[in-house]
């Protein structure tokens, strides 16, 4: 059974939920651009510190109060007669996932500041509906509102990627959107079957879903409606086809918004419902899911292998990542579990720095082609150092962030299936190919074209260098101190996460741990009592 | 049944039966239009007969009176003569016709056998509470009052429309 | 001589339980006065009496609901009771809406408008009392009310051939299925011998005196059923009866098409569930598998149509049509939850349907083919003010969380899944998948495709200016904010505010609606 207390005493998390909303209406009402940008980047920031300070006041459980605990939990009646209410919490994951939403968030709207000039105010409006509807996901302990936050989610994203996505945005926006839907239409009817057999959507409490787990054979179906969609938002093979046009099409701040945050929605879907709700099924499913990973996460490396288009090499890499994240997850142990939600603070870290330093690159030579540059590093040290850096994380360099990540998954994978591991494991190579020849061709080698020689297209109104279609305007010199701010942080935590693994691996065990036991015993022995 | 009703029945139904023949036989179809308003109003006397003043007003009123003078008025404006085919047969018209009298006639006489008190006489509810009028103004004022009463709005609705959808010019109140 | 007196008994009480319905037909009474005797223009005060006359029905209504009104008046031929209430607040709101936006349509077509708001309160009078009635012969006079007040109004336009059309098709199909309606009262009350929904309801459940024992499983009560069903299927525009709505739909004037989508479903809906889901549930078997077959061939053919549309009001006549088969799946659900659903749905299409129409009428009040999909690219980067709202409705019509479409189609479902029919649902679902492509293509329309790179078709370049002019004011055109039409401004926002409201905080009046239903099962003696 899982338990929700708050010791604060206080709505923190609702705070934390509904301020960006909030910002966002403020703006809304607001015509001057310099306030609007302002308030956007203040309520963003606050939203991290908040976030930060919850992950700080989060009670570690000692070895006697271990259970799967929602913590700082916010509770309201909604609407009772469909076992719907309003009822927020964060556990051991999702603290975590908060506090990252909240970073990635603020990087992404600090970026919107000076890469989107078109139609700004319109942006972050958008962009902080976005970090509600993400956040709402994370911190939902009843299924409904998890689910209403999981389809807002795709609002503002419509947006944000048909509005001010690149040249194929409306084909991207379209099949973005029908798959998602299609994934969320159908675990709509799953939350009603659940509904329907339980009389109740609320997850924790001695009436919650995770105390009342549905027959065996309902798992099996329930699980599939719940793991489409969560397996397209991730994305796991072969439900990925939307996210390398998505990824490509997409404006940048957006962009680590979408890579860096929506994707890891997915992959918290399967730790935080498919798992503790459908164990059995869990068990049923593993070796499928786990095969799909495996599949996945080769094939995509392999193709970001071949691409010529830097945003493209970023976008397959991701994916190859997230299936990565996935097979961490279905190997439902604690080892493994524990290594997914660490790794997808990284990938999410270093994803989004990757996709920076691609809109840098194409800001400063107007293409994202390989064969349209080499030596840049040159003449750019600075983009290339700080871009090296996320090389070598992406390349799970040990002492950076991603190291302990992926020993630990492949440490679950092992225990489960040597096999599988071994298999798995070929990744790390072709990940180690794949950045170093993203890197080699950008930044060694030859000068392929100066500045100077970049096709000059039209100049749009209203776009600035990092906005398709290509500027006459490229920014001529190596990283503007804006830029560097917006790595700086994602590096200093890359370099934390990779020396102190250990703040966050505390805060998921004793999460994870009960978690496995249910999903291995079916049952949670010990935690009936509650607080 | 007093003589006198029984004198009356004869009559009525034999004038009735005449009618319906005219109806059929007539070559000039102005004649057979009033041979049908002699079968109508005889019916009606059939009607007070088994005590339904009403329905043999509405009989009469509906019927004989509005129907039929429409259908009157019809033929003589589109003079008969002006169209030759509405002289002739549809093809099986005569066989078919038979069918279906005969038909109606089985399904009078079985309804007469399965229920023979419908013919004998034996008066209703109705009847005993005060003849058919009287009952039907009493449920007109009583249980249809109100939907009774909602045919106003309808008729002036209809008028409404009758008025807009005939105006002859475009804005023609408003200028 | 005996003088028979009839007692009329008729109390002020009574009166009173119908007094939303009285403002109604006064005003319309009024409106002809004022039509006659007023000389000059006199749109804008016609305009405002109307919208006065609808706002005393309204809270006439809101006093009743308070209340909680008679459960049977006038001879029990009518209820006041919280469910016809709660419709007439769907029906009142969706009136309210289309006449503040006829202004604009009313002076580009001249229009006569003082006959124009009298049919419009003639149709509300019918709608009002078609989910108020508890008689047959009350429901077949309102429906005829409503029909005919309808006919003459899709086909007002008398210059444009298209409304003539609309007219003249509307009215014949229609007026057949009120002959089939009709029949299959005619058959009812042969069958259990009276009108009252009440008396039936008890005859059929086998209680009363002097009602056939065998009333249940007579052949006239099948058929009857069956020709019920086709009449209300008809009206709501249900497949396979569906054929006149896109027609209609598209040649009628954008206002009253507008009202007749959302308030003529929502007074049909309201009568077909007093008739089939209370009146005849204790012979639910009857009706339960003709209600299936209906609902997924509406969901199905309604949403597949909807994807071939280039005409925004034949594209919202599909989706009405598909809406139709959601709110069967609740109504087939046949429980409490399900039923309050379908009043609950009313509520929220009637801001998010009426809201896509009153963008529609204010597009073709400025000269525009108004309701040709292809007309509104780019209209997000001209008129961000217009688009926003659109973009709300829309996502609402496809059922996106959080507005008001999402939350009315998760409780209609969920209804279906709690009685048991997860092979509606699951069609449901799948179909609003189909639903998603069609609306969301609208907004990509509007959004993704910046006017910039539409061809001015309209104005032709001459030769003889060079063609670099032409060029730059297609993207250096100041952005000019059009100002909307306070009308226009005013209805498009409260339908966006209404659309959002309740889907955020939908919880008071959900509890209304279950409110209004336990109210109506109470008067037929169900749980």
């Amino acid at each position: 059974m899982a338990t929700a207390t708050n010791a604060l005493g206080f709505p923190l998390v609702s705070i934390i939920l509904w301020l960006p909303v909030a910002a966002g209406l403020v703006c809304w009402l607001i015509n001057d651009p310099r306030t609007v940008r302002m308030i956007a980047v203040a309520a963003a920031l606050i939203d991290l510190l908040l976030a930060l300070f919850l992950l700080v006041k989060f009670e570690l459980p000692g070895a006697g109060t271990a259970g799967w605990t929602f913590q700082f939990a916010d509770r309201h009646a909604w609407i009772s007669t469909i076992g719907v209410s309003y009822w927020v919490g964060v556990d051991g994951v999702s603290i975590i996932l908060v506090a990252l939403a909240s970073l990635m968030m603020s990087v992404a709207i600090l970026a919107a500041t000076f890469m989107i000039a078109d139609r700004q105010r319109l942006f972050l409006i958008l962009m902080l509906f976005l970090e509600t509807a993400i956040l709402g996901v994370f911190v939902s302990i009843n299924l409904f509102l998890f689910f209403v936050f999981w389809e807002a989610m795709l609002i503002p994203s419509y947006f944000l990627l048909g509005v001010w996505g690149e040249e194929r945005r409306v084909y991207a926006t379209m099949k973005f959107v029908i798959y998602t839907v299609l994934g969320s239409f159908l675990m709509l009817v799953g939350i009603f079957y659940l509904w329907s057999q339980t009389g109740t959507l609320d997850m924790a409490g001695p009436h919650g879903l995770v105390a009342n787990p549905v027959s065996q054979g309902a798992q099996n179906w329930l699980f599939l409606a719940f793991g489409l969609a969560f397996a397209i938002k991730t994305p796991l093979f072969p439900f990925h086809a939307w996210a390398p046009t998505a990824y490509t099409e997409s404006p940048l701040p957006f962009l680590i918004a979408l890579a860096g945050i929506l994707s890891k929605a997915g992959a918290f879907g399967f730790v935080r419902y498919s798992l503790p709700l459908f164990p059995s099924a869990s068990h049923s499913w593993q070796a499928l899911v786990s095969i799909l990973a495996i599949i996945g996460l080769l094939y995509a490396a392999v193709l970001a292998l071949v691409q010529t288009d830097i945003k493209k090499i970023v976008a397959y890499a991701s994916i190859s990542h997230m299936n990565l994240i996935v097979l961490g997850i279905f190997t439902l142990n604690a080892t493994g579990l524990d290594g997914a939600v660490l790794q997808m603070v990284n990938h999410s870290i270093i994803i989004s720095g990757l996709f920076l330093a691609v809109a840098y690159i194409f800001a400063r030579t107007g293409t994202r082609f390989l064969n349209g540059m080499g030596g840049l590093g040159e003449r750019w040290p600075w983009l290339m150092w700080l871009f090296f850096v996320f090389v070598l994380a992406g390349l799970d360099l040990p002492g950076l962030g991603s190291f302990a990540g992926e020993i630990l998954i492949f440490l679950g994978v092992f225990a489960e299936n040597a096999w599988f591991a071994v298999i798995g494991a070929l990744v790390v190579i072709l990940a180690a190919w794949y950045m170093i020849r993203f890197f080699q061709n950008t930044m060694n080698g030859p000068v392929a074209v100066s500045a100077d020689e970049v096709a000059v297209l039209a100049e749009a109104p209203g776009r600035t260098p990092y906005q398709y279609p290509v500027l006459r305007r490229l920014i001529p010199g190596d990283l503007l101190p804006g830029e560097i701010a917006l790595f700086v942080p994602l590096i200093l935590l890359i370099i934390y996460i990779g020396i102190q693994p250990y703040t966050l691996t505390q805060r998921i065990n004793p999460t994870m741990q009960p978690v496995t036991t249910l999903v291995n015993r079916g049952s949670l022995p010990g935690f009936g009592g509650g607080r | 049944m007093t003589v006198v009703a029984s004198i009356v029945f004869y009559v009525a139904a034999a004038i009735a039966i005449l009618g319906g023949i005219g109806v059929v036989s007539a070559r000039s179809p102005m004649y057979s239009g009033l041979s049908l308003i002699l079968t109508l109003s005889q019916l009606a006397v059939l009607f007070l007969l088994l005590g339904a003043q009403f329905i043999a007003a509405a009989q009469i009123l509906i019927y004989a009176g509005a129907v039929m003078v429409l259908f009157l008025f019809v033929i003589a404006l589109l003079g008969v003569e002006a169209y030759p085919f509405l002289g002739r047969h549809l093809p099986g018209q005569r066989p078919l016709s038979v069918a279906l009298a005969a038909i109606l006639l089985a399904g009078v006489i079985f309804f007469v056998a399965e229920n023979p008190r419908a013919i004998t006489g034996a008066h209703s509810t109705v009847l005993q509470s005060g003849g058919n009028v009287e009952v039907f103004g009493r449920q007109l004022f009583t249980s249809f009052f109100f939907p009774f009463e909602l045919t106003a709005p309808l008729l002036i609705v209809a008028m409404i429309g009758a008025v807009a959808l005939s105006r002859s010019r475009r804005g023609d109140t408003n200028a | 001589m005996i003088v028979a007196v009839i007692h009329i008994n008729v109390t002020l009480a009574d009166w009173g339980s119908v007094l939303p319905e009285l403002i109604i037909a006064g005003g319309m009474l009024l409106l002809m006065l004022v039509d006659v005797f007023v000389p000059g223009k006199k749109v804008n005060l016609t305009t405002w009496l109307t919208l006065i006359i609808l706002a005393l029905a309204f809270a006439a209504s809101w006093n009743l609901w308070r209340t909680g009104g008679m459960a049977s008046a006038l001879y029990g031929t009518v209820t006041s009771d919280r469910f016809a209430m709660f419709f007439d607040f769907s029906i009142l709101i969706s009136a309210a809406l289309a006449v503040l936006i006829s202004p604009g349509y009313i002076s580009t077509s001249a229009f006569d408008s003082g006959e124009y708001y009298a049919l419009i309160l003639g149709a509300v009078l019918g709608m009002m009392l078609m989910a108020a009635g508890l008689s047959l012969m009350v429901l077949f006079i309102a429906l005829e009310l409503l029909s005919l007040a309808l006919y003459i109004l899709s086909g007002f336009e008398r210059f444009r051939p298209r409304s003539q059309e609309a007219g003249f098709k509307y009215f014949l199909l229609s007026s057949f299925a009120s002959a089939f309606l009709l029949y299959g009262f005619a058959l009812l009350y042969g069958v259990t011998g009276s009108t009252s929904l009440i008396k039936i309801s008890t005859c059929l459940a086998g209680h009363a005196h002097g009602c056939s024992a065998a009333a249940t499983s007579s052949p006239l009560l099948y058929i009857g059923i069956g020709l019920m069903l086709v009449g209300f299927a008809f009206k709501v525009s249900i497949v396979p009866f569906h054929m006149w709505t896109p027609d209609v739909y598209e040649g009628a004037p954008t206002p009253v098409t507008a009202f007749m989508s959302v308030a003529t479903k929502a007074a049909l809906f309201a009568a077909f569930i007093r008739v089939f889901s209370m009146s005849l549930s204790t012979v639910e078997s009857h009706w339960y598998g003709a209600l299936w077959a209906l609902a997924i061939a509406t969901m199905v053919v309604g949403n597949i149509a909807a994807l071939a549309q280039s005409n925004m009001k034949r594209l919202l006549a599909y989706s009405g049509i598909a809406h139709a088969g959601y709110i069967l799946v609740a109504m087939a659900a046949n429980n409490a939850l399900g039923q309050s659903a379908v009043a609950f749905y009313f509520l929220a299409y009637t801001f998010m349907n009426i809201g896509a129409f009153v963008f529609v009428a204010y597009l073709e009040t400025t000269g525009r083919a108004g309701d040709e999909i292809a007309s509104y690219r780019g209209i997000f980067y001209r008129n961000p003010a217009l688009a926003l709202p659109m973009a709300i409705f829309m996502f609402s019509l496809a059922g996106f969380p959080p507005t008001a479409g999402f939350f009315a189609k998760y409780v209609a479902f969920q209804a279906a899944v709690q009685a048991g029919h997860v092979d509606l649902v699951v069609v449901g679902v799948i179909t609003s998948l189909v639903s998603v492509v069609y609306y969301l293509r609208v907004v990509a329309v509007m959004f993704l495709q910046p006017a910039e790179e539409a061809a001015p078709v309209e104005q032709p370049v001459p030769p003889e200016q060079p063609p670099a002019v032409e060029q730059v004011p297609a993207s250096a055109e100041p952005v000019t904010r059009p100002q909307l039409p306070w009308n226009i401004d005013v209805g498009i926002w409260t339908a966006a505010l209404g659309s959002i409201v309740l889907g955020i905080i939908p919880t008071g009046l959900l509890t209304y609606a279950s409110e209004s239903v336990t109210a109506v099962r109470a008067l037929f003696g169900l749980p």
